[in-house]
């Protein structure tokens, strides 16, 4: 479910979530609970964000022993 | 700058309530404008920020604190042992705190182009649901770190800060410096609210920590220029030492209090003046504590109220001594004429012992105040802050029109100044020297007054002796001479009569010379 907010209607949610930028992105489940600000034109770093990268992530190869 | 509006004819000030502070900024922090406070780690911003809501508040004004660096609970309970009741004004609707604090909990992604519209709308409805005049934003480097892109927070910053000026208060900023004299602040924050300026230093000096304030500039209005030591005092915050402004008002009485001692009040023309400072100084065991006890007892004879403030000894101490010279403390203190307090200099900075002995002055209302000694007091300074020390000590005496003495040792046995006398016989109004005056193989006493302003008096050296009943003055010391400079030579009458004769010769060629021209 998504919810949208207009911090310049609620000032009161933005305050009770500890927003400063806007926008800001929140995703609370499933947790860990992440927070993304910017446009989120950067893909990567949403996905990132969000921790819902895979966890065969080309970035970090296998150690071998 | 975007602050010009036409039609405003000056800048008008807002008394922050910060009694000593108002006094040195010539009336308070310029109003609807934001100020910058600067310092290093550990000068006092918060301390200032939070201390300019509170003063507010006591005024009947509301504030709204902004924290980018500790948490509000962190903020309330540091701030509980100022007496600043933070908890308690945020349920009664005077204060509210924005947290903008970092949650370690939570990591945040930057993705792509940001501001800080959230922060501005959650300040404004702040200011807007407790009716603030006041905010008080700490701080702007822990809000630059909080995010990558620098460029985004300083024009945000420009953003909120004008938007506050909208919202018709006045505001605080504080800002993080790496160094006590250098750039005033980090992130180049001082281009946008430049305006007004105030640094607060916590420098290391012979090391001792001494804080100072400095207006740096109030664009448009006046302020007082310098730095002026501070100190942040468990139950009132921030207290500015106002030397300049302290030192014109003083009244000036002839009236004339007895010294305790008859004879000492007649060498000085009848008595000391009643707003006075007196120093006396002399080597050590030469009696300057008999003079300070005989002081007090003549005070407390009167029905005077008396503080001692002893540096050096002990109250035991004290109180034998004083019954060995036949005056009773005890019964003193009990009668409510006297106060002792007794500690080590070492205790407190200089600073600080001012406001300690302010407030017991306050509390107490002496008519007399002993300071024995204050070259005891040098050792919690440097130089100036001493110096400043005693100007700061001495205008409060004489405004409240309590006569002051202090006494001061000398570093040699003979002769001989001290340090404190060097750097402070200009500010007292009357000097007694106490010297030792060898004479073939005895030590005697001397005394002298060196100076008294406004006053005529004996300038014999005298011996004077002390017994059960204190002090006794004798004759002056005529066949003696070298005894200020700590070399008595004896000079024998034929000398003496020899020297008295130049003169006469002198007097007499020059009433020749007046006739035959």
């Amino acid at each position: 479910m998504l919810e949208i907010i207009d911090v310049l209607e609620q000032p009161q949610l933005a305050e009770d979530e500890k927003i400063l930028a806007t926008p800001t992105l929140i995703k609370r489940l499933p947790p860990p609970l992440r927070r993304v600000i910017g446009d989120l034109s950067d893909k990567e770093k949403v996905l990132l964000g969000l921790d819902v990268w895979l966890d065969s992530s080309p970035d970090e190869p296998e150690d071998t022993p | 700058m975007s602050e010009q509006t036409p039609r405003t004819p000056a800048v008008t000030k807002l008394a922050t309530g910060i009694a000593s502070f108002d006094m040195i900024a010539e009336g308070g922090l310029p109003m609807n404008r934001t100020t910058l406070i600067a310092g290093t780690a550990g000068s006092g911003k918060t301390v200032f920020a939070v201390q300019f809501l509170a003063a507010g508040i006591d005024l009947g004004e509301s504030g709204v604190f902004v924290t980018f660096e500790e948490s509000p609970r962190d903020v309330r309970q540091n701030m509980y042992s100022f007496g600043w009741d933070l908890a308690q004004w945020e349920t009664d609707g005077k204060l509210a705190q924005v947290d903008a604090s970092p949650d370690p909990g939570s990591t945040v992604i930057e993705s792509g182009s940001f501001d800080l519209g959230a922060l501005l709308a959650r300040v404004e409805h702040a200011v807007r649901k407790v009716g603030a005049t006041r905010v008080a934003i700490d701080s702007l480097g822990a809000m630059f770190s909080q995010f990558r892109d620098q460029a985004v927070v300083r024009n945000e910053l420009f953003r909120i800060a004008s938007a506050l000026k909208d919202l018709g208060v006045t505001a605080v900023m504080t800002a993080e410096r790496t160094d006590d004299y250098g750039a005033i602040a980090r992130f180049g924050v001082e281009e946008f609210i430049a305006d007004n300026v105030m640094v607060l230093r916590n420098g290391l000096d012979e090391e001792k920590r001494r804080r100072t304030i400095e207006i740096l500039k109030f664009r448009g209005t006046d302020h007082q220029k310098g730095e002026f030591p501070f100190t942040i005092v468990g139950s009132e915050g921030i207290v500015v030492i106002p030397l300049s402004a302290m030192q014109l008002r003083q009244k000036s009485s002839d009236v004339r209090i007895s010294s305790g001692s008859a004879e000492l009040d007649q060498m000085c023309g009848g008595g000391f003046f009643r707003d006075s400072v007196i120093l006396v100084s002399g080597a050590t065991g030469t009696g300057k504590t008999l003079t300070v006890t005989q002081f007090l007892a003549g005070g407390a004879a009167a029905g005077e109220r008396c503080l001692l403030l002893a540096f050096e000894e002990s109250r035991d101490q004290l109180f034998r001594n004083a019954s060995g010279w036949g005056i009773d403390f005890e019964s003193m203190e009990n009668e409510g004429t006297l106060r002792v307090v007794c500690d080590y200099p070492e205790v407190r900075g200089l600073e600080d012992w001012l406001v300690r002995i302010r407030a017991l002055i306050e509390e107490f209302r002496p008519q007399r105040v002993a300071v024995d000694s204050l070259s005891a007091l040098e050792r919690g300074g440097n130089l100036k802050g001493f110096r400043e020390f005693v100007i700061g000590l001495s205008s409060l005496i004489k405004h409240l029109e309590i006569t002051g003495l202090f006494t001061s040792t000398t570093a040699s046995l003979m002769g001989g100044t001290s340090i404190t006398e060097s750097h402070i016989s200009t500010l007292t109004d009357s000097i007694i020297l106490l010297r030792y005056v060898e004479t073939f193989g005895e030590m005697k006493r001397g005394i002298t007054v060196l100076k008294m302003r406004g006053s005529l008096h004996d300038k014999d050296i005298r011996e004077f002796t002390i017994d059960a009943d204190g002090m006794h003055l004798g004759r002056a010391f005529r066949h003696v001479t070298g005894i200020l400079s700590g070399t008595p030579v004896h000079v024998s009458p034929g000398d003496i009569e020899r020297i008295w004769s130049h003169f006469e010769a002198d007097a007499e060629r020059e009433a020749a010379q007046k006739k035959a021209t």
